[in-house]
């Protein structure tokens, strides 16, 4: 009875409302890798195909090399991969001195810092492309890297605050005591405590520049220079949409993004609940 | 120990800084930019940026083509093209006229054209037009509208025109017996016949989301028959009585007779819904061509033109989403002339030709429209026929405010989804929508 009660309970409160989530999640996906596998005259037939039949690669060998799509992959990687770096190392230096030190203005300096993340990048895109003009960088991924790193900071920084806040001070006092500097205790104590929250904001970062679009589009003019998010908008026109090629691309710069959370949501998950119960 | 620790630290802050500045491979071009020209070793090259407003690849491919074309029969020019992605397209455009940045021309839609103007982004181009030795190879009609030429000045040519139609399922129509429409009433009385809720098939298929109101205003300025969008006092005939009924009944077909999900339906949703079968008929222009070719295979598709109104005339409205669109040349071109001259290439015979073929659109060029593609293909030929009978008004809409677009984005095109979810009515929204425009129409003329 018991055996039983506990069987149905099992279905009822954690099988099916895992089945249904997995299905709102899932579908979205699935019916993209369909379509990305369909011709394109066979993506309007009715009755719905749910499977390719036939399948071809054709919308995955023009996404990548007719559109360009090779070259913003690459570039995405670059600028995401640099990006995070950035913030990584940025993060690391502004969490230990907010964490570590007292110092006049501390709390007014955290709260400008996390204010700046209200401003719409709507409204920044003028004052930034005219500074990246008279730089001389506009329409390079430098510019777009200079752009992440600042943007996606404030928010990473605090996060990373909240993980040295969680590395007992004493264990600092006493790699001291025993002869290390400032630099070793980062270097051979914190930084390795760390670990977990390095790949945390690291991931945050990457995938925020990943997915990010309208500083790519405003600030890049040569398409050699131009990012994946932009690539997919390329094939939406004002009058034209190319169901197969979008899915196939959407696919592709979904297949990045899903590999780094497979490999890291467990930090991810640590990351974000890192500090969520302290007073 | 602790100078091991500086080390890596300066490698790694080496690395990134030499990466970064490995990774900026654009600014040659960019530095090349600010004064518009190239140096190379065989000397001086002039230097075009050209942006498309619309990055779909049928425009690279066409671009690419004509562009290389170009560069062959003028070996000192250099000429880079960009597409904008629709979506962003115009933000875009505001962004480089604002921070002097824009491109030497452009192809833009012409509903932007008074917008770039009331910028100062334009480069007047009445000089150049005035002094082109072979315009009268074009329709000059298309040259001459009202929201190309600006307070006497003007600032930008058209490559294609277009108006809307209704495309249709002649199949469909043939299995209920039914005709092409001559007024109105058959027009909602076809669709009421061709729809089958129970089978999910439905007479009509509308645009609720994004450009609705657009292509709603050609819908309304022929329902009422009107041959000009404002009257001699500067009223917007879109309230009329006429208008109201209209309204009444276009919205009244929602839900009904279209599926429910038009209401937030776009371009590319509504396409997709008439190319899917589940509507026999929808409204839009010829540049959906390629997309029904694809979707439903050449010859299961017909177009006609919107019908007699109850005053006895019939109507085209050339509309925001159904109009012109051309070459413009922007105010930070350091080479406005070869500018010039390259919009001369793009529009000649040859490559009109291939513009409009390859778009779905009717030619500028004269010639072009009498080449058998024109005269032979049914969907081409119901176009030109409205180009070319006399007893069809073409009535403009006023492309010409500055405010055109941001009303019907900000204002009506919310307001028409509150309509058809009927929390507003068709009167009030009508004389919201003259309103705004009346007002917009008085600063113009104010100004």
């Amino acid at each position: 009875m018991v055996k039983t009660r506990k069987l149905l309970e099992n279905i009822f409160f954690r099988h099916i409302p895992l089945l249904i989530t997995m299905l709102f999640v899932f579908m979205p996906i699935y019916w993209a890798m369909v379509i990305s596998f369909k011709h394109e005259k066979d993506i309007m037939k009715k009755p719905v195909q749910l499977l390719p039949n036939p399948a071809t690669f054709e919308n995955y060998q023009f996404v990548w090399s007719k559109t360009g799509f090779s070259r913003y992959f690459f570039n995405t990687i670059l600028v995401s991969g640099l990006s995070a770096l950035a913030v990584v190392i940025f993060a690391v230096l502004v969490a230990y001195g907010l964490s570590r030190f007292r110092f006049k203005g501390k709390r007014s300096f955290m709260m400008i810092f996390l204010a700046t993340q209200l401003i719409p990048y709507n409204m920044l895109i003028i004052p930034l492309f005219l500074i990246y003009k008279n730089m001389g960088i506009i329409g390079s991924l430098t510019s777009l890297i200079i752009t992440y790193t600042t943007v996606f900071l404030p928010f990473n920084a605090v996060l990373m605050k909240s993980f040295v806040d969680g590395i007992p001070i004493e264990m600092e006092e006493a790699a001291m005591i025993d002869g290390c500097n400032r630099m070793e205790v980062i270097f051979k104590i914190v930084l390795p405590i760390l670990a977990p929250g390095l790949v945390a904001i690291g991931s945050f970062a990457f995938l925020s520049s990943w997915n990010e679009y309208i500083f790519p589009v405003m600030f890049i003019n040569n398409k050699d220079n131009f990012v994946v998010s932009v690539g997919l908008n390329f094939l939406i026109g004002q009058n034209v949409l190319m169901y197969g090629p979008l899915a196939a691309g959407s696919i592709i710069a979904l297949s990045v993004p899903i590999l780094i959370f497979a490999y890291i949501q467990k930090f991810l998950v640590q990351g974000l609940s890192a500090g969520a119960v302290k007073g | 120990m602790s100078r091991k620790a500086i080390c890596v630290l300066l490698i790694v802050l080496l690395v990134f800084s030499l990466t970064l500045s490995g990774c900026d491979n654009t600014k040659v071009n960019q530095t090349q930019k600010t004064d518009g020209t190239q140096q190379t070793s065989g000397g001086e090259k002039i230097k075009l940026d050209v942006w498309n407003c619309d990055s779909a690849p049928m425009y690279t491919d066409l671009f690419d083509e004509m562009l290389a074309d170009y560069m062959n029969q003028n070996q000192n020019v250099v000429v880079e093209y960009t597409g904008i992605p629709w979506d962003t397209s115009k933000q875009k455009f505001d962004t480089a006229i604002a921070t002097n940045t824009a491109p030497d021309l452009a192809y833009i839609v012409h509903s932007w054209v008074a917008s770039f103007a009331g910028m100062g982004g334009l480069v007047p181009m009445d000089n150049y037009f005035n002094n082109w030795k072979e315009k009268d190879e074009f329709d000059l009609r298309f040259f001459d509208l009202d929201y190309l030429i600006l307070d006497g000045v003007r600032y930008s040519v058209p490559c294609e025109m277009l108006y809307p139609v209704i495309w249709y399922r002649p199949d469909l129509y043939a299995e209920k017996n039914l005709s092409v429409p001559k007024d109105f009433d058959e027009f909602f009385g076809n669709i009421e016949k061709l729809t089958d809720k129970s089978k999910d098939q439905y007479g009509f298929t509308i645009r609720g989301g994004g450009g609705s109101t657009m292509m709603l205003e050609a819908f309304l300025i022929s329902y009422i028959g009107a041959d000009s969008y404002f009257d001699d006092s500067g009223q917007c005939v879109i309230d009329s009585p006429e208008g109201i009924e209209g309204m009444k009944r276009f919205a009244s077909m929602y839900n009904k007779y279209t599926p429910e999900s038009d209401i937030t339906n776009g371009y590319k949703e509504m396409v997709a819904v008439f190319g899917s079968g589940t509507a026999a008929s929808v409204m839009h222009n010829l540049t959906s061509l390629p997309m029904h070719k694809e979707n439903l295979g050449d010859g299961n598709f017909s177009t006609y033109t919107f019908p007699k109104a109850e005053n006895g005339k019939q109507v085209v409205c050339m509309c925001a989403v159904a109009g012109t669109a051309g070459y413009s040349i922007f105010k930070s071109s350091k080479n406005p002339d070869a500018a010039w001259d390259l919009i001369k290439f793009l529009i000649n015979k040859e490559n009109n030709y291939k513009w409009c073929s390859t778009l779905g659109v009717l030619p500028i060029n004269k010639s072009v429209l009498e080449e058998d593609l024109f005269t032979d293909d049914l969907i081409f030929r119901n176009a030109k026929e409205v180009l070319e009978n006399e007893n069809i008004t073409i009535t403009l809409s006023p492309l010409y405010l500055p405010d055109f677009d941001a009303i019907h984005v900000n204002l009506l095109e919310p307001a028409f989804q509150e309509v058809l979810t009927g929390k507003k009515t068709a009167e009030e929204f009508l004389h919201e929508w003259a309103e705004a425009f009346e007002k917009a129409e008085q600063e113009y003329r104010n100004k």
